[in-house]
């Protein structure tokens, strides 16, 4: 049972003109085995909200809890490029990561780089493998540990659109296998659409402008007609919601003008 | 039609991939080749200098030069004096390197402790090296701490300033990535840290030892009592051209030597993960 809970979080940057709120007030939960995916235009704070709940930033105020089964969670994070140590070769990039460096994580490592089929690379360096196969390599080390929440932080942002169809299908898969809670930021509506069980949509200035439910049934492609209506519907959404941060902020520029 | 073009292309492809290796080695043939014919040409520029317009007494012909150094190998003075030399500089090294990569250390990760050390390691970098032999000299009169002294001055501003740099140059988000996965101080210095800095220690190591190397030799003309530089003392002072040129053989000798086969094989071997694609 591995949930997330965020509680009246806040984050607010000091700038040269003045503090600056990236995250206002957020609060939500995350169910066990959950899919969530964080959607909004750049700049409003996805990217912040992911790396206060791995740890990486301090929020100014508010708490972050993950619990599993009353401890502390296991966590693991993809992030936007796949950040392997060069220098290490594929396999030892996976052992890197492993809390105790025994058989069992060995054999981990194995199973993981086996789950994305790239066993065949385990001696190679990152190197010597292209963009998606090294982000195949990042999923796999988050994988490799086992962790009780995974956050993505737009995994395949990178990547070609056909790569990263097929990454996305691939994750899917490993996600119905290992059923692990998921976190997943991008700002492709789409994506959002093909992947989650549910949508949080924020807006810019860092707030929940929506919270969207995501019943339909699993297996899923892009390509699907009820993924598409999805997207169409939140898609819309997001352009309201564009429109309406443009008129505030036309709004807020006659009143200052 | 597109058939016939595509396997003709598919053979092509084979045929260039068949053709590889042989041609590698073609290309390594030509370019030690080339290097080959350089040496040659210097050779050659020398012995005619030396065979038509100076005497050999002033400017002797490079068969001679290769005798003398060969008796001096024979006769084991050539080993005797470049055991002096090297210990010297390898004691001065790694005692500017000990003070130096902590420094570096310091410098790279704080930036107080970066504006207080730069500006003296930037000025103990650039004095000449001639001023470090002449003040060793002063300071510790005729002996082996002299050089040692000068060149551990010589070797630490060049580990500190590349410590320094590899340590700004880590990259945050392998930090991070190391953070969130759980991994220890111990962990982040031993897996991201070092390997982060090798390249600028490794640039050190070679361009500081060359350095060192010259200013060693510089010091011991002026005073040593063993070594390389103080054989070509010597040999000046006993007015043999073939000595001085001899001895200054076997130090480019030896910093080829040293650059390439010792440093070149390390250096594959550490970075062996550069060689990707």
């Amino acid at each position: 049972m591995a949930t997330v809970t965020v509680d009246c979080l806040r984050k607010v940057f000091a700038t040269p003109t003045g503090p600056q709120t990236v995250i206002d007030d957020i609060s939500f939960e995350v169910a066990d085995q959950s899919f969530l995916s964080l959607v909004g235009p750049s700049g409003c704070g996805k990217t912040t909200l992911l790396n206060i709940i791995s740890g990486i930033e301090a929020a100014t105020s508010g708490s972050v809890e993950m619990k599993e089964n009353g401890q502390a969670a296991k966590l693991a994070y993809v992030f936007q490029e796949p950040r392997l140590l060069p220098w290490r070769s594929v396999f030892d990039n996976l052992m890197y990561v492993q809390p105790v460096q025994d058989d069992a994580a060995r054999e981990r490592v194995t199973t993981a780089l086996e789950r994305v089929g790239l066993a065949h690379a385990a001696k190679k360096w990152p190197g010597q493998l292209s963009g998606g196969q090294q982000q195949r390599i990042g999923i796999a080390r988050a994988f490799s540990v086992e962790p009780d929440v995974l956050l993505m932080d737009e995994p395949f942002s990178h990547l070609d659109a056909i790569t990263a169809r097929g990454l996305r299908e691939h994750l899917q898969e490993l996600w119905a296998h290992t059923r692990k809670t998921v976190i997943f930021v991008t700002h492709d509506v789409s994506e959002a659409a093909e992947l989650s069980d549910r949508i949080l949509m924020l807006a810019p200035g860092g707030r929940i402008h929506e919270d969207i439910q995501v019943t339909l049934p699993r297996p899923r492609r892009a390509s699907d007609p009820e993924v598409a209506v999805l997207e169409a519907s939140v898609l819309r959404r997001f352009e309201d919601l564009e429109a309406a941060t443009k008129n505030q902020s036309a709004q807020l520029h006659s009143q200052t003008a | 039609m597109t058939t016939t073009t595509l396997e003709r292309r598919a053979k092509h492809t084979r045929a260039a991939s068949n053709n590889a290796p042989r041609k590698r080695g073609a290309n390594k043939l030509q370019r030690v080749g080339l290097v080959l014919v350089g040496y040659l040409l210097l050779l050659g520029i020398w012995s005619y200098f030396s065979t038509y317009y100076f005497t050999p007494y002033i400017l002797p012909p490079p068969w001679a030069v290769a005798a003398e150094m060969w008796h001096l190998l024979i006769d084991g003075t050539a080993f005797v004096q470049f055991g002096a030399s090297i210990g010297k500089i390898a004691a001065g090294f790694a005692i500017g390197a000990l003070i130096g990569a902590p420094i570096g250390l310091l410098m790279g990760r704080s930036r107080y402790w970066k504006n207080f050390f730069q500006q003296p390691m930037l000025v103990l970098g650039n004095v000449p090296g001639l001023t470090y032999a002449v003040f060793a000299l002063i300071l510790f009169g005729i002996g082996a701490v002299g050089p040692v002294v000068a060149v551990t001055l010589v070797a630490l501003p060049y580990v500190a300033l590349n410590v320094a740099q590899g340590v700004e140059e880590v990259d945050p988000h392998l930090i991070h990535m190391s953070t969130v996965y759980g991994r220890s101080r111990k962990d982040v210095i031993r897996s991201v840290f070092l390997p982060s800095v090798m390249p600028y220690l490794f640039s050190a190591l070679r361009y500081g030892f060359a350095m060192a190397w010259k200013v060693e030799a510089l010091t011991e003309v002026f005073g040593g009592r063993s070594g390389i530089g103080f054989m070509i003392r010597a040999e000046y002072q006993e007015f043999s051209v073939t000595g001085v040129l001899a001895w200054t053989g076997f130090f480019v000798l030896f910093i080829l030597l040293v650059e390439r086969v010792f440093l070149a094989q390390l250096e594959n071997r550490i970075f062996a993960w550069r060689g990707g694609r």
